[in-house]
């Protein structure tokens, strides 16, 4: 595989990210370690970085920008193959949060900090609710991506 | 800065800031195995070098890190000893940075993360002589493997990841060892570059608890290094040594 | 009955209580960014589109959470709407009642305000579950432009 730059343009900004491209294109996009709506992911987190003060009409800060990279980094570490595509929103403290609403399943996590992360966790089927703080054991934070996972795929299988 | 080092450390470089490195358990995907995302939207912070008169001693200063190093540049240099030079210098010198921080009104250091590095250049001796001999030099690796005639090593790299768990067994960081080919720079000699990290959480959120995981991962690195390698090259070592 | 210390934003500590002459059925009107679909998320489980719990927090300087009061409208004779004043380009308005506030804790009190005569806000420990459950609660009054997900 060969470094490539790709370069996506929004309006009068350029976000660069810079992804492995295999000759064999199918063979990236294919890769269930990077799933192709990790592209669609970082533009959104492009759009979202570009909100001004006040974006929410209730005084919300603009994103942290190291903030956005740390729930970048974290969340590739812990994403299972196959994780269904997050929706990605900016908190009015200037943070990102990712959530999952689907099989029975409510989970959010919000980065804080490169070591802290808030979770919140609902799973209706199970009877299971929890909301905690990470710092730097995210097992457990793995373990429910997991069973999203599972959970979604199970159903799109049985439908 | 400049000014507040300028005495000490006259010399000074600029360089692109490295990524953070943060030590988290559940991981599946280590940095080195997952696509490289950056996201570039501003000129970042620099990493400035701030380097002694003599280029061996260098202070390394980002937005989000501060580092110390010492480096060997000529075969008769000698590194200074942890106890006697290294571990204090480094705290002095990190007292002092947090020192200008307060006195400039920039802000607190909060670590989060404490690392310690040992690079060693390992040199023929006891038999190793190329680098397919891998097996005379580290313990790790499979000796009768190396020694099968059907297989001619060229040469093997190898890496190693240990856990850092505190006394209560809660997850504190990691111990890497990673082992390439290598042939140095100044003189092409053939060598094993063995690199050992220690990386994880500090203790406490202050000097105290970054020193104790810097002497715990830097005792950890010590412990590993006797281990990793063959007992017949410490004797080789030990020899050299007398 | 809930009370609550906030901190405003010249600086000066306000102490709220829940207003029993709210009643439960009062609908409590936040602003949502939704063009772009800013704080909008796809829920499976409900099978709509509905705020992000992100929406229904109270700010990290301490203030609580605003919002508009439904009975103050009426009595204003100013339609919901109306809550979008200033903000009608590219913000949808969801609402949820008293009541459900009040079911997870927290205090519901009036806070006029010159640019909002019917501000109020939604004063307690907000958790995410809390801010989830307020958010899944809730219903459009004017919704956003977006694409029906359900099949």
């Amino acid at each position: 595989m060969a470094d490539t730059s790709a370069i996506a343009s929004m309006e009068d900004r350029e976000y660069r990210y810079r992804l492995p491209v295999s000759s064999d294109k199918e063979s990236t996009f294919g890769d269930p370690y990077f799933p192709a709506w990790w592209t669609q992911s970082l533009q959104r987190i492009g759009l979202l970085l570009d909100l001004e003060e006040n974006w929410d009409s209730y005084g919300a800060r603009p994103i942290d920008r190291r903030v956005a990279y740390n729930a970048v980094q974290i969340l590739q570490e812990i994403a299972p193959a196959g994780l269904p595509v997050p929706a990605i929103v900016p908190t009015a403290n200037g943070r990102l949060q990712f959530e999952w609403h689907a099989g029975g399943i409510d989970l959010e996590f919000e980065v804080l900090s490169a070591v802290r992360i808030l979770a919140s966790y609902e799973d209706a089927e199970q009877g299971v609710e929890w909301e905690k703080e990470f710092d730097y054991d995210l097992k457990d934070l793995g373990e429910v991506l997991r069973i999203l996972t599972h959970r979604v795929h199970g159903a799109v299988q049985a439908a | 800065m400049w000014q507040h080092y300028g005495g000490k450390y006259p010399h000074v470089q600029q360089h692109p800031p490295v990524d953070p490195a943060i030590e988290r358990l559940g991981v599946r995907r280590p940095r080195s195995r997952r696509p490289n995302i950056e996201l570039v939207v501003e000129t970042p912070f620099p990493r400035i070098w701030f380097l002694t008169d003599d280029e061996k001693e260098l202070l390394q200063i980002q937005q989000d890190r501060f580092i110390r190093n010492w480096r060997k540049l000529s075969a008769s240099d000698a590194y200074p000893r942890y106890d006697d030079h290294i571990r204090r210098a480094f705290v002095a010198d990190l007292r002092d940075f947090q020192d200008f921080l307060d006195t400039n009104g920039i802000g607190r250091l909060t670590p989060n993360q404490c690392e310690i590095t040992y690079v060693n250049y390992i040199e023929p001796a006891n038999g190793f002589q190329t680098h397919a001999h891998i097996g005379k030099v580290f313990s790790i690796w499979q000796q009768d493997f190396a020694d099968d005639s059907r297989y001619e090593v060229e040469n093997a790299t190898f890496s190693v990841r240990y856990l850092i768990r505190s006394d209560s067994g809660d997850f504190v960081g990691r111990v890497h060892a990673s082992v390439q080919p290598v042939y140095r720079g100044t003189d092409d000699q053939t060598a094993f570059q063995l690199n050992l990290v220690a990386r994880g959480k500090p203790f406490s959120p202050d000097l105290d608890g970054i020193m104790q995981f810097v002497d715990e991962g830097r005792e950890r690195i010590v412990r590993l290094f006797a281990d990793i390698t063959r007992p017949e090259m410490h004797r080789t070592w030990g020899r050299k040594n007398q | 009955m809930s009370t609550g210390r906030s901190k405003l934003h010249d600086m000066a500590f306000v102490a709220y209580r829940d207003d029993e002459t709210i009643a439960g059925d009062t609908l409590l009107l936040r602003r949502v960014p939704t063009n772009p679909a800013i704080n909008v998320v796809w829920d499976d489980n409900l099978r709509c589109w509905r705020p992000s719990s992100a929406s229904f927090e109270d700010h990290e300087n301490g203030s609580p959470m605003s919002v508009v009061l439904s009975d103050t409208l009426e009595q204003l004779g100013r339609p919901m709407e109306s809550a979008l004043s200033g903000y009608e380009t590219g913000f949808s308005l969801a609402a949820f009642p008293a009541s459900l506030a009040r079911a997870n804790g927290q205090g519901v009190a009036r806070d006029p305000i010159p640019e909002e005569p019917a501000h109020g806000v939604v004063f307690g420990k907000k958790t995410k579950a809390i801010s989830r459950r307020l958010a899944k609660g809730s219903r459009w009054i004017v919704p956003p432009d977006l694409p029906d997900r359900g099949i």
